[in-house]
């Protein structure tokens, strides 16, 4: 199972950025974002351009917009990125439809997306098919949770967290990576950091 | 006059097929270099549904233009606005802005392409509506400086009552252009010389202070000062030295019209022929062309009465390394040869 970082809730442009770049350089799999309708591709844009490997997880509130908008807005995020889009489509399961049918490449109502994507398919999930999960910051009880979820055969995850992004890519990504994660490695990374701290 | 340039359009096209992603990576490649350089600001374009992948989604790309510069500003020349649902442009926008120190511009125009129309599930008939819907909301609460496109007088007309900024494209004539800004600001007078909103107070973005555009009366006191609206031009434009240089950029002017004439020939129902006139178009546009050395394209360019000149330089033909060239001359030998006295305020 993969952690990407909810940042949906944290409310400042900078803070985001902020973070998005830390959970980079940490080997996170995605960041999630959202926002007012518009904002939230331009917002994993500049996401984007800050960061070198993280996806960029868009949730998009296609409301009264067409969903070719959608997809030509992740067609573009997607070669900025350079292969790093994912759209999280919040709309009808038509839409939704709609949307991953354009970003696979096929001809919908007559339109072909143009550009197509970088990517030889987007995922394109249904909002409210994502799992995600607040964590609480306190490691034990933690670590259950993703235990949980990971043994209940989730995939992908995202997450909120109180803490530093290395607690969570060092105790929690790792843990949820696999079913054999020895925990004390964790733990004696903390200790070799402590002087540091 | 400022200098901009333009048009990023993102294409992989007939003449020069390449890859997608390398388009959107020269774009950020070459945002950074203009602003090195001293050019005023980076336009993109947009269509829809075209072969050769055309940019749909100009906001994002701008994002991406703002997000690796600090000082350059970047405008869309133009975005569809009725193709376009006007809250989600104007919400987007205003977050731009405010984002990026108030460096986007949002020039608006109404398409041309049925196809266009019919892939978003709307008729092109209505687009003159949906245009003056779209101006509405923006104009309300202006989120941005905003440029109309436009290619009659009826249109720039429109952009004038509104105080909104007219940005020329194509290939006109110089008496065509100065046609055009004629009549874009006597009607900004007639209708009591509206504020337009490039002047509009930065808190004006989040909605906190509506400006006045299209209220003349409320207006009144400030516009005896207020100069009329901004005018942009596109034009096709290259610096070059020798005979031979001309020529080719020149070839490589007319060559790009081909562009266009897929553009048209997808628009079956425009009622003009497209292969038919292409060489007529090429040539007109080839007359237009601002072509030189940059002195020679300063003196040209002196002749029209507009205060930002887009030089159209983003064609299909020429390799990365002679736009690249064209780029950094147009700021370091163009941009001190002009005069930064027009009415643009950034």
């Amino acid at each position: 199972m993969r952690l990407g970082l909810d940042l949906r809730a944290v409310a400042d442009h900078s803070t985001r950025l902020d973070l998005a770049v830390k959970a980079d350089r940490l080997g996170l799999w995605a960041v999630l974002v959202g926002g007012t309708a518009g904002t939230e591709v331009t917002e994993a844009t500049a996401i984007a351009i800050s960061t070198d490997h993280i996806h960029l997880a868009v949730h998009f509130d296609v409301g009264p917009d067409h969903p070719l908008t959608v997809a030509e807005e992740v067609a573009v995020l997607d070669h900025l990125s350079q292969r790093r889009a994912l759209a999280i489509v919040d709309g009808s399961a038509e839409v939704v439809t709609h949307v991953d049918r354009l970003l696979a490449g096929n001809i919908v109502d007559g339109v072909a997306l143009a550009p197509p994507p970088a990517q030889t398919r987007v995922p394109v999930w249904p909002a409210d098919a994502i799992e995600r999960v607040d964590l609480s910051g306190d490691l034990e009880s933690d670590r259950q949770t993703i235990d949980t979820y990971r043994d209940g055969g989730c995939t992908h995850l995202f997450v909120t967290w109180p803490h530093s992004l290395l607690k969570l890519a060092r105790h929690l990504a790792t843990r949820a990576a696999g079913p054999d994660f020895p925990q004390i490695v964790a733990d004696l990374a903390d200790v070799v950091d402590e002087p540091r701290e | 006059m400022k200098i901009g340039i333009g048009l990023w359009c993102l294409q992989s096209t007939a003449t020069a097929p390449r890859s997608f992603t390398a388009a959107y990576q020269d774009l950020l490649d070459d945002a950074r270099l203009a602003e090195q350089v001293g050019v005023h600001s980076l336009w993109l374009s947009e269509h829809h549904g075209y072969h050769d992948g055309y940019c749909p989604a100009l906001l994002p790309a701008a994002a991406g233009a703002l997000s690796v510069t600090e000082r350059l500003e970047v405008g869309t020349g133009v975005l569809l606005l009725p193709l376009q649902r006007p809250e989600r442009v104007r919400t987007a926008t205003a977050d731009l802005n405010r984002r990026y120190g108030r460096r986007f511009h949002l020039g608006m125009g109404m398409g041309y392409r049925p196809g266009e129309f019919r892939a978003k599930g709307l008729d092109m008939t209505d687009r003159v509506r949906l245009m003056n819907r779209g101006l509405d909301k923006m104009t309300a609460e202006p989120p941005a400086p905003l440029w109309v496109g436009v290619t009659s007088e009826v249109a720039a007309r429109r952009a004038g009552r509104r105080g909104l900024g007219l940005f020329i494209s194509g290939a006109f004539s110089p008496t065509v252009v100065e046609t055009l800004v004629a009549a874009h600001r006597q009607a900004w007078h007639d209708a009591g010389e509206p504020a337009g909103p490039e002047r509009a107070a930065p808190d004006a973005i989040d909605g906190d202070a509506a400006p006045t555009a299209g209220q003349p009366t409320a207006a009144a006191p400030l516009m005896k000062t207020a100069p009329p609206p901004p005018v942009g031009l596109l034009r096709n434009l290259w610096l070059a030295d020798s005979a031979a240089e001309r020529r080719q950029a020149l070839d490589w002017v007319r060559s790009s019209y081909l562009v266009y004439a897929g553009l048209g020939w997808g628009a079956d129902d425009t009622g003009v022929d497209f292969a038919a006139q292409i060489e007529a178009s090429m040539d007109e546009v080839e007359a237009s062309a601002v072509v030189g050395s940059a002195d020679q394209v300063a003196e040209g360019l002196a002749e029209y009465d507009v205060d930002l000149v887009v030089a159209r330089i983003g064609y299909d033909q020429p390799p990365r390394s002679a736009l690249r060239q064209v780029i950094e001359r147009i700021g370091t030998e163009l941009v001190p040869r002009l005069s930064s006295s027009g009415r643009l305020t950034s």
